[in-house]
């Protein structure tokens, strides 16, 4: 016998409670209630029963037995009791392939709906008591029901099913399904595969279990689809851009197609090509975009050949162009320093006398030569030529006719400067202040100093284009080091690429520091990553930017196409297909829940009939009070 | 409570204008009511004519009749007096079951009663004795005169306190002897003595008074609602009786007091009177336009 979800135990403590409840009412009915009325002459000239002197005696124990019995009655029948054999009932888990692909046409709406309505069927072809667990298969694993007895519960939450944008995980979804039946299940049933089973090329066969069942779905797999799509800056000018382009033919046969390429509404490129049936090829463009925008590559089909996944024929991802790096230079002879800066197209430099110099302008870095001002700019970074003094540096001494003996090369502003020996007829030594850091020395002291803070600063004892340094190749890098490590957002390389949902291998830079790499999501959330022999991997299961950070350089993925499938999985032969038949034709055990409810049902009914109904029937007073009115009516003598 | 605190609406005054208390016998009274009696006197309505004697008032002479016939013949006119209204209001405790859930308590009900039947008294320019009662009589309100005089009433009867046990034997003897004059006595209570009230009335119609009985009841006083094991008090003696309480019980009950409205009612029959019973539930202006008026306590 079984309760659903009460043991017998449980079933007979709740009985008895209710029993008690029943009991305790039917006494506190009939205590004694306490009234103040008008007189007492009429109760007593009714020559009614007389004083009871057990308060808790029961009047009615009949009334009462039958209340007990029917409420045990209705009781049971809420628990649903069955009876019969109950050994057979086994667990099931049921995957239904949510991947991508299964977005794909089909002869009537979509693969999807087809695996719907064979995994209903399954599902209503099962005995009474078996169990299921459905469980919804793409890149993940997500189980949506536990092992349900409710066979209607089970089906909602297969309507419910949409297809996801990621690859189906066969392998991994399989492993789940065997683990819940050996952890939750009390006896293991099938394992139902319900799909159309393409997965990812895979290297080894996939292991299946003894139980597996699969139900195919069909599916017409003639399709070409974007794979990638990625933009960058382009070496050819400062508006070029370079976006190349990855497509895949999945079908069975060679398509003709044509790619085309669209930015900000305008064509920027288009080719004509043949794919060879499961070929991949790349496609290059270049185009010009001085402004924010949206690109877009669309492949169609020229020989007119339906495209069994549409959803994978188009990709767009945002190209962005960056802000440049306002630089303000204010010296007395400003066109020494014009060549050091205008060769460099992110970089948008004035040039002022120092008479001119304005403390809320609008620049990221101040450059000062051989000028202190009253007023130092708060918010930006700035370079002090040759300070004089009142400069934030301190002066030791002035320097003449001294070798640059060193660059250090671990500083930021160092790095990658190699000149030696370099003679200054004229310059600076400085005292460095705590967080100072040396970056070039001579045998009198550091000539070159960074400060690092919440404004960085850095300040040079000699100016670099009226030195014997005018012409070394030192001079464009120290600068160069200056405006990167001043403002590295805006020099960071960034590249996007548009990819599919799911796992993202992204190949790393020799010499990147693990440490220094963040991947993090459209809300700026850091997302789990892998750093293993210079690739990073990293799973978005869903649709969305994931920017990835490596040192000056930031990728952003724009993973909003579909992650189908590369091939179809075949089972192995041993697995059992399709749907069993004559399921059904199992005996089913006794329910007979109805009854107990009918039984309850007729109890109640028979005590009211019996006991209460005479204690609700009641003339309502105010007839009762008209009706005596209408019998005393007074009629005139006369 | 009503507008103003007159007990009664206005709406409802001014449809009790158009009524007025009815009696039966002929009482004497003071000239310059509205209420006709078989007497004649010095009214304003022509009654008959009657041979002159002498020592008759010459101006009722008709003179006319004199120089046709040579004859003297006197004019008698109808006599209009102002009959004493006598409104007894039980105040006893027992008038104080019944309330709640909407219903107005007994002592509630009476008062508006009586307010009703003392302001129709005051419009047709009767004396008013407005005379609450217990275990004895209390202090009385006397008035006449006039509509305008409605108000003193109304406070009167607003400022009334319910207590004591109704003892109509000590009632009925006090009030003979307070007021010797004959009228109209109008009593307003649940007639629950457990002495029994149907003696002490009939002294009263003994000594000429003509009665209206209004027999005030709630509608538990009548057919209790409860069920089961009781704990009953008595609500003027304190006394207290257990019993069990069933249909068959409740149907004796009913009997009962309808045994005991029946006989309050042959008891005002059988002297001249009038009864009225009303319940609690019946709302005021209705029980004067329904019961009240069919039992000819006013028309």
């Amino acid at each position: 016998m079984n309760f659903l979800n009460l043991s017998f135990g449980e079933l007979l403590g709740l009985a008895g409670i209710v029993s008690a409840g029943i009991v305790a009412l039917y006494l506190l009915d009939r205590t004694k209630r306490k009234q103040v009325v008008a007189t007492l002459r009429f109760w007593t000239a009714g020559k009614l029963p007389e004083e009871l002197k057990h308060k808790r005696r029961v009047h009615q124990p009949w009334s009462l037995l039958l209340q007990i019995v029917s409420m045990i009655l209705l009781l049971l029948a809420i628990a649903g009791p069955r009876f019969g054999d109950l050994g057979t009932s086994r667990d099931h888990v049921l995957l239904l392939d949510t991947s991508a692909w299964m977005g794909a046409r089909a002869r009537q709406g979509i693969l999807l709906d087809q695996a719907k309505n064979a995994a209903l069927v399954y599902v209503n072809s099962l005995p009474l008591l078996d169990r299921v667990m459905l469980v919804r298969a793409d890149a993940l694993a997500t189980p949506v029901t536990q092992f349900e007895s409710n066979k209607s519960a089970v089906a909602d939450a297969i309507r419910r099913s949409r297809p996801s944008t990621s690859a189906l995980n066969l392998e991994q979804a399989l492993e789940f399904a065997q683990q819940a039946q050996k952890l939750q299940s009390q006896k293991a049933g099938e394992i139902v595969f319900v799909g159309a089973a393409r997965i990812p090329k895979q290297e080894n066969e996939i292991a299946v279990p003894a139980n597996l069942r699969v139900i195919s779905i069909p599916s017409n797999g003639e399709n070409v689809g974007l794979r990638k799509l990625g933009v960058r800056r382009a070496a050819t000018g400062v508006d070029s851009w370079e976006a190349f382009v990855e497509l895949r033919n999945d079908g069975q046969k060679a398509r003709e197609i044509t790619l085309l390429l669209q930015f900000a509404g305008t064509a920027a490129g288009s080719k004509t090509m043949t794919l060879a049936a499961g070929s991949e090829t790349q496609a290059t463009f270049v185009f010009q975009a001085k402004k924010a925008g949206l690109l877009e590559a669309r492949v169609t089909s020229t020989n007119g050949r339906g495209d069994a996944f549409p959803q994978d024929d188009t990709a767009v991802i945002e190209v962005p162009i960056g802000k440049p790096l306002r630089v303000a230079v204010y010296s007395p002879e400003p066109d020494l320093l014009k060549p050091l800066l205008a060769g460099n197209p992110q970089v948008e430099a004035t040039f002022d006398l120092p008479a001119k110099f304005d403390a809320q302008a609008a620049a990221d870095i101040v450059v000062f030569d051989r000028f202190v001002p009253k007023e130092a700019p708060q918010s930006a970074a700035s370079i002090w030529i040759e300070p004089p003094a009142g400069s934030p540096f301190a002066i030791r001494s002035t320097a003449a006719n001294v070798k640059l003996q060193q660059w250090h090369q671990e500083t930021a502003l160092g790095a990658g400067l190699y000149s030696k020996d370099v003679d200054l007829a004229a310059t600076q030594v400085f005292n460095l202040a705590p967080g100072d850091r040396a970056v070039a020395d001579t045998a009198q002291g550091p000539v070159v100093v960074e400060r690092a803070g919440a404004v960085k600063m850095a300040a040079l004892g000699f100016d670099p284009v009226r030195s014997a340094m005018k012409y070394d190749l030192a001079t464009p890098l120290l600068m160069a080091n200056l405006l990167r490590w001043m403002a590295p957002e805006v020099f960071r390389r960034s590249d996007v690429q548009a990819g599919t949902v799911g796992t993202v291998n992204v190949a790393l830079d020799k010499g990147v520091n693990p440490a220094a790499i963040k991947v993090l999501g459209d809300d700026q959330r850091p997302l789990p990553f892998t750093v293993e022999s210079n690739s990073l991997r990293f799973f978005a299961g869903a649709p969305g930017n994931v920017h990835v950070v490596t040192g000056d350089r930031e990728t952003v993925y724009s993973l909003t196409l579909p992650d189908v499938g590369d091939t179809a999985w075949r089972p192995p032969a041993n697995a059992a297909r399709g749907i069993r038949r004559g399921a059904m034709a199992e005996s089913a055990p006794l329910n007979p829940w109805p009854w107990l409810a009918l039984a309850g049902g007729l109890g109640l009914l028979a005590d009211w009939l019996l006991y209460g109904r005479s204690r609700i029937v009641r003339l309502t007073p105010r007839a009762a009070s008209l009706s005596l009115v209408e019998r005393l009516r007074w009629r005139k003598a006369s | 409570m009503a507008e103003n605190g007159l007990l009664i609406d206005t709406p409802l005054l001014e449809k009790l204008e158009r009524l007025a208390i009815q009696w039966q016998k002929s009482l004497p009274g003071v000239v310059g009511g509205h209420n006709t009696s078989r007497s004649a006197g010095a009214g304003q309505e022509f009654l008959d004519h009657r041979q002159f004697h002498h020592g008759d008032d010459l101006r009722a002479v008709n003179w006319r009749a004199y120089l046709r016939l040579e004859k003297m013949f006197l004019k008698m006119f109808q006599l209009e007096p102002r009959i004493p209204v006598r409104v007894l209001v039980d105040v006893s405790r027992s008038m104080t079951t019944g309330g709640g859930k909407g219903a107005l308590s007994k002592f509630d009900y009476a008062r508006k009663l009586a307010a009703a039947m003392c302001y129709v008294a005051l419009v047709r320019l009767d004396s008013i004795y407005l005379q609450p009662f217990a275990e004895k009589l209390g202090d009385p309100l006397r008035l006449g005169g006039g509509r305008q005089r409605f108000q003193p009433v109304a406070n009167y009867l607003q400022a009334l306190k319910p207590g004591g046990s109704t003892k109509f034997f000590d009632i009925t003897r006090d009030f003979i002897s307070r007021y010797p004059q004959r009228g109209l006595v109008i009593v307003i209570s649940d007639f629950l003595d457990d002495a029994g009230c149907e003696k002490p009335l009939q002294y009263l119609t003994d000594f000429g008074h003509e009665m209206i009985l209004i027999h005030v009841w709630a509608d538990e006083d009548r057919e209790p609602p409860w069920d089961g094991e009781l704990d009953l008090e008595d609500a003027e003696s304190g006394t207290r009786v257990q019993l069990a309480f069933d249909d068959a019980a409740r149907a004796s009950y009913v009997t009962a007091f309808d045994e005991f409205a029946l006989e309050l009612r042959n008891v005002a029959l059988r002297n001249g009177g009038r009864y009225v019973g009303l319940s609690t539930s019946i709302p005021i202006e209705e029980a004067i336009f329904g019961p009240m008026v069919r039992a000819g306590a006013v028309q």
